[in-house]
């Protein structure tokens, strides 16, 4: 056999050697200096008239990334097309689809890492936590006050104000982080006629009389599940939430799992999941509520898009059922709109566009595509968004009951590995019967503030 | 009953007991696909229904165009793409692994375990450990998409089909399968070869790349699923559409709230036809490879 020699091995090992080194210890490519002041030149009116956004005086190209499919990501193509037209020479965007959340939030963090960050990005409420934690992104306060491209008092005020201070947190030292571009919140949906067959008008009050009542309406329906669940650890967190009880506490080094109303609730739980009143279903609990399969389904707001097409009984929702809370509250899901650190021109353009993505008649027909809540009061006199809500009036009478009483989770690097493995985890145990209600709270309070430990740094 | 005739019997139940297994198993994998068939002649309404129905009420062929126009540029212009990436990653792959497999499995040299080992060892790396890295070699490749001799001021490959292409082509698992098939094709062949006055490179093309065929088209096979089920790294390292693979198309067709499963199942059917018409054509040499292997699904 025809040998190769050490020689000439050794000069191609080298050879491509080289080359990746070459490739992989280049300087930093296109991660600009981090910038955070609006560089205003001009100027306009906030919303409408083309602003003076490049120093040059060439069109300020930026990229819009977000996780949006189906006809909502052709709405955005077309909002961006409409959106060059106004702002013609000043600013152009591209909006491009980057997959799922998770796919997005990977695609940002190789960005972030090799260069390319886009002008704007979408997000959700915990990714901007952890882009916060990167350093990747720019606060908004600045873009907000600016006299030039800011928002008018008007502008402000139009914004709900769980929407507006959705991310100005303490843990972002007060700043603004992310900007509203609606939302969705958590909400309880019930079977009407199930209801009505158990001789029950309304459901009921709070959470105090649940149980009883699905007990009640479960009989008088052959054994209906009271509550099929889609997602353990999602909907104890927001079940807590609505107990008064955020699931981090002040200061976010520590869970508040051992709040008396966190076994509180894992009892009751318990003790409906013995009755087979309550479970986690390995398939949808969506579709088994459409089934008419369990008396409450309780999720995003956003579900009225399909059960006003698909559910075939009568069907109602309203803000989740409370306890002890001095005002309602439910939690708010939805992506936001930030704008990661680029150059001074692509931010002032990112936030041009994020700022044109909220005028009335563009976000009632974003809120339309999407069933998101509208972050605007003003987008409710939409004629088109009226329409809209006509042929979907539980959505409608929703952004009334819920979408004003809506706030995220205190945000925290830990709360996505806390909600969807350790809670998840441990109320499943607690369900199947694999763990008491006491034992299931002192392991979720240890695992989850091992977790945030973990996630600030800790040991 | 005469033995003979007790011994075809119980060949007979034994026969047919194989059919209804085999009968069973086959429809077990196959209902997915008839499943997807029917759903993509669903409408809205009953595709997303609750239970499911499985023969379609009113049928709806409108889905297929409907899947075909939806993502911007058409599902043709993805589907090109992911063919163009497709067929050549898996052809450069191939050659790649068939050279690296033959150096390690006949040459002689300094270290040649070692490095072997090293090559093995790329295998416990997870694929979202080298996610970024690879992100930022391709971004910052030198002298290509305007960047400088130190991969600064421009793109590198970023957006282009060689970065979509370039990761994985030297895949330690397909170096170690092309490896050990050619240690099995025995040393005299190579004796031979050489009196023939054959070298290194005629002896791979002419006598171990057919001896080893079945293997040669199980990495092929697997490579070219692979690539054409791709979606995280095109992703990451596009932003143009014109570019972007037929898994990401597929995206366009959810929605968070209401999934018109119909036009995703049609989508489905026109994405995963290739992939059954590639397995049809080489099935045979395909099942062997994995035999000889002695891999499984």
């Amino acid at each position: 056999m025809e040998r190769i020699t050490r020689r000439r091995f050794l000069a191609g090992a080298f050879s491509a050697l080289g080359a990746s080194m070459l490739a992989a210890c280049g300087q930093q490519a296109a991660a600009p200096a981090p910038t955070s002041a609006p560089a205003a030149t001009a100027a306009s009116a906030p919303t409408s008239a083309p602003a003076t956004v490049s120093q040059t005086g060439s069109t300020v190209k930026i990229e819009y990334w977000h996780r949006i499919g189906g006809d909502s990501a052709k709405l955005l193509e077309t909002f961006a097309a409409e959106f060059n037209e106004q702002m013609k020479g000043q600013i152009e965007v591209t909006s491009i689809a980057q997959g799922n959340i998770q796919e997005l939030n990977q695609k940002v963090r190789a960005a972030a890492a090799g260069g390319g960050m886009p002008g704007a990005v979408m997000a959700d409420d915990y990714d901007v936590t952890q882009y916060y934690a990167s350093n990747i992104l720019v606060p908004l306060d600045e873009y907000i006050n600016s006299p030039e491209h800011g928002l008018t008092q008007e502008q402000i005020a139009d914004i709900l104000p769980n929407q507006f201070n959705r991310h100005k947190l303490a843990i972002y030292e007060g700043r603004t982080m992310a900007f509203t571009q609606g939302f969705s919140a958590f909400t309880t949906f019930w079977n009407v006629d199930l209801l009505k067959k158990a001789g029950v008008d309304a459901p009921p009050a709070s959470w105090d009389e649940f149980p009883d009542h699905v007990r009640a309406v479960s009989k008088a329906n052959g054994g209906v599940p009271g509550w099929l669940i889609g997602g353990a650890g999602d909907r104890y967190i927001s079940t807590l939430k609505t107990y008064g009880v955020e699931w981090l506490k002040e200061g976010g080094n520590e869970s508040n799992f051992d709040a008396p109303e966190a076994l509180e609730i894992m009892t009751w739980w318990r003790a409906l999941s013995d009755e087979a009143l309550l479970a986690v279903p390995q398939e949808s609990a969506r579709d088994a509520f459409i089934a008419g399969q369990s008396i409450y389904f309780m999720d995003s707001s956003g579900n009225t898009a399909r059960f006003s097409k698909d559910v075939k009984f009568a069907w109602d929702a309203r803000l989740p059922f409370q306890r002890n809370t001095p005002k309602p509250v439910t939690e708010t899901y939805g992506p936001v709109n930030a704008i990661p650190k680029t150059s001074a021109e692509q931010q002032l353009a990112g936030w041009m566009w994020i700022k044109w993505l909220l005028t009335p008649a563009v976000h009632a027909r974003w809120a339309a595509s999407t069933n998101y809540f509208p972050s605007t009061r003003s987008a409710l006199n939409d004629a088109g968004l009226k329409a809209y809500y006509e042929g979907n009036p539980t959505a409608r009478k929703l952004v009334d009951e819920v979408a004003p009483y809506a706030t995220i989770l205190p945000p925290s690097p830990a709360l996505t590995e806390v909600r969807g493995q350790i809670t998840a985890n441990v109320v499943n145990d607690v369900l199947l019967g694999q763990l008491s209600p006491e034992e299931g709270q002192k392991k979720l309070k240890a695992e989850a503030d091992a977790a945030i430990k973990r996630a600030l740094g800790g040991a | 009953m005469s033995p003979s005739l007790a011994q075809y019997n119980r060949r007979q139940f034994s026969s047919a007991l194989s059919y209804v297994l085999l009968i069973a198993g086959a429809l077990l994998v196959i209902f997915p696909f008839i499943w997807m068939l029917l759903g993509s002649f669903k409408n809205i309404e009953e595709s997303n229904r609750f239970p499911p129905t499985i023969w379609p009420e009113s049928w709806h062929p409108e889905n297929y165009a409907q899947a075909w126009n939806a993502p911007p540029s058409t599902l043709g212009r993805y589907l090109l793409n992911s063919t163009v990436i497709a067929v050549t990653g898996t052809t450069l792959q191939v050659l790649i692994c068939t050279l690296a497999g033959y150096a390690f499995a006949m040459l002689r040299f300094r270290g040649r375990e070692v490095l072997f080992l090293l090559v093995l060892a790329t295998t416990m790396i997870p694929n979202e450990v080298t996610l970024i890295p690879n992100f930022v070699t391709i971004r910052r490749f030198p002298l290509l998409g305007g960047n400088d001799l130190f991969g600064a001021g421009g793109s590198g490959l970023y957006d282009t089909y060689i970065a979509i292409v370039l990761p994985g082509l030297a895949g330690a698992f397909n170096v170690f399968l092309l490896r050990q098939a050619f240690m099995t094709v025995p040393h005299e062949y190579w004796e031979a070869a050489q009196i023939d006055g054959c070298g290194s490179f005629g002896y791979l093309w002419r006598v171990m790349t057919p001896l080893t065929l079945p293997t040669l088209l199980t990495v092929a096979v697997f490579g070219f699923i692979g690539r054409w089920n791709g979606l995280l790294w095109p992703l990451i390292v596009t932003r143009s559409e014109s570019l972007r693979p037929v898994q990401v198309a597929m995206t366009y067709y959810q929605t968070e709230f209401l999934t018109d499963y119909g036009t995703l199942m049609a989508a489905s059917i026109l994405v995963t036809l290739p992939i059954i018409v590639l397995f049809l054509l080489i099935q045979r040499q395909f099942i062997s490879g994995v035999v000889s292997a002695g891999l499984k699904g």
